[in-house]
C-alpha cells in the first residue's frame, strides 16, 4: 500500500447511525490500520473498540443520534480514534460502562471522553505493537 | 437441550414422529418436545448446510436452524394431512434467511472474496505459528498471493456479519437458546457480580465467556486465545465480535423494559 503518511494525517468520516453503515467505519479503520503495518490481531481489536465506543454512544445518548461522526488520526506508530454522536447523553448516564471499560482497556492504550454542550464524543488510542 | 452439530439423534419413523406431536399438543410435555426437535437434527443439519459459506460459522446456523424447528413444532398441527418434515423445511428455512437479514447480511460477498476469505483462515494460523506473533495485512497478502486491498477487502467481508446492529435489537432467543450453565470459574462469577452484564453473561456459551475473560480480563491477545483453545485467530475475532455484539443488544433491551 502507499506510504503517504504524516503525523498530521486526519480522515473524518461521517455515517447515518445505523448499522449498515458502521461497515464503512470498520472497512476504512482496517485500511489505515494496514498502512501503519498493524497486525492482525490489533486491526481486529481495532474493529472491538469502534463497535463499542460507537455503541455506547448509541445507547447513552437522547434522543438517538442520527448521525456518528469518526475522526481517525493517523500517527507515525498510532491510530486514534475519535467517536462523536449529534445528541446529547442522556442525564445521569455513565457513559463507560464496568465492562466497556474492561474491553477499551484491553484493546487500546488510553481513552478519553470530551463533552461540549452535553454531546459526548469518545476517544481512543492504539500504537502499533 | 443440546444445540450443537456433534451430537448425533437416532430419526424416528414418520408414525412415531406423528404420535408424539399428537401427545405433545395434549401433554405439552417438554421431554417429548426434546425427542422431537432432537430426532430432527439431520433435517436441522442438513438445511443449515445450504446457508454455509455466508461467513457464518456453521454451528451457529444449526443453533439458528434448531430455533426455527422448536418453532415448527410448536406450530404443526397435527390433523394435518402433511408430513412434519414438509411442513417444517420452510419454517427452518424462513429462520435461516431472516438470521442474515437481521444480521445486516445486506450484501452479499462475492465469491471471490469468499474464497479468499476461507483461505485467509489458515493463511493466518499458518503465519501466526511461523512469526510467533500476529502477522501483518502486507505479510498475509504475500502469503497468500493477493493485494493487500483484497484482504482487506476479504477480512472485513468475512466480519460483515457479526456487525449485527448497533441499533437493531438482537431478538431474545439469540441469548437465551443458549444453554444455562453453571459456572465453575470463580473469577468469571466475580467478574460477573461486578458488571452490569452479569445476567447476560451468564446466557453466553462457555467458550464465548472463557474468551471474553480471556481476552478482556487476562489480557491475552487474540493469537494466543486461538491457541489455546484450538480454533483459528479469525474465529476467535469473530466470535468475540458477535458476542459482544450481543451483549450491548442485551442491555439495551434491558434498558427499555
Amino acid at each position: 500500500m502507499g506510504t503517504i503518511r504524516r503525523v498530521s494525517d486526519q480522515i473524518t468520516v461521517r455515517i447515518p447511525a445505523s448499522t449498515p453503515h458502521v461497515g464503512l467505519l470498520r472497512a476504512t479503520a482496517s485500511a489505515l490500520a494496514a498502512l501503519l503495518d498493524f497486525t492482525y490481531d490489533q486491526i481486529s481489536d481495532l474493529h472491538l473498540a469502534i463497535d463499542e465506543v460507537c455503541g455506547r454512544i448509541l445507547a447513552t445518548s437522547n434522543p438517538r443520534p442520527s448521525r456518528l461522526d469518526v475522526t481517525f488520526h493517523v500517527g507515525d506508530d498510532a491510530l486514534s480514534v475519535e467517536a462523536c454522536g449529534d445528541t446529547p447523553i442522556r442525564q445521569g448516564e455513565e457513559f463507560f460502562t464496568t465492562f466497556s471499560k474492561a474491553i477499551l482497556d484491553a484493546v487500546t492504550q488510553g481513552t478519553a471522553l470530551s463533552e461540549s454542550d452535553g454531546v459526548v464524543c469518545a476517544s481512543f488510542r492504539l500504537v502499533k505493537g | 437441550m443440546r444445540l450443537t452439530s456433534h451430537d448425533r439423534h437416532p430419526q424416528l419413523p414418520k408414525d412415531e414422529v406423528k404420535r408424539l406431536l399428537r401427545e405433545l399438543r395434549e401433554t405439552g410435555s417438554p421431554a417429548i418436545r426434546a425427542t422431537l426437535i432432537e430426532s430432527h437434527h439431520g433435517l436441522v443439519e442438513y438445511l443449515a448446510r445450504r446457508f454455509a459459506g455466508r461467513g457464518e460459522p456453521l454451528d451457529d446456523l444449526i443453533q439458528v436452524a434448531t430455533i426455527g424447528l422448536a418453532k415448527a413444532v410448536d406450530r404443526f398441527d397435527p390433523d394435518r394431512e402433511v408430513e412434519f418434515s414438509t411442513y417444517a423445511t420452510p419454517t427452518i428455512v424462513g429462520e435461516l434467511k431472516r438470521h442474515f437479514r437481521d444480521k445486516g447480511w445486506a450484501v452479499r460477498v462475492p465469491r471471490r472474496l469468499q474464497e479468499l476469505n476461507l483461505r485467509l483462515g489458515s493463511v493466518v494460523s499458518q503465519l501466526s505459528q511461523d512469526l510467533q506473533r500476529s502477522p501483518t495485512i502486507g505479510e498475509i497478502a504475500a502469503a497468500a498471493g493477493a493485494s493487500e486491498d483484497e484482504v482487506l477487502e476479504a477480512l472485513d467481508s468475512s466480519h460483515a456479519y457479526s456487525l449485527i446492529s448497533l441499533d437493531a435489537t438482537q431478538s431474545e432467543e439469540g441469548l437465551s437458546y443458549h444453554e444455562q450453565i453453571g459456572s465453575d470459574d470463580e473469577a468469571m462469577e466475580a467478574l460477573e457480580d461486578r458488571l452490569s452484564v452479569g445476567p447476560l453473561l451468564r446466557k453466553i456459551p462457555p467458550r464465548e465467556r472463557r474468551m471474553l475473560h480471556l481476552r478482556f480480563f487476562k489480557g491475552m491477545t487474540q493469537s494466543e486465545i486461538a491457541q489455546e483453545l484450538g480454533i483459528s485467530q479469525m474465529h476467535v475475532s469473530r466470535l468475540l465480535a458477535k458476542t459482544l455484539a450481543q451483549l450491548r443488544a442485551g442491555l439495551e433491551d434491558e434498558g427499555e423494559s
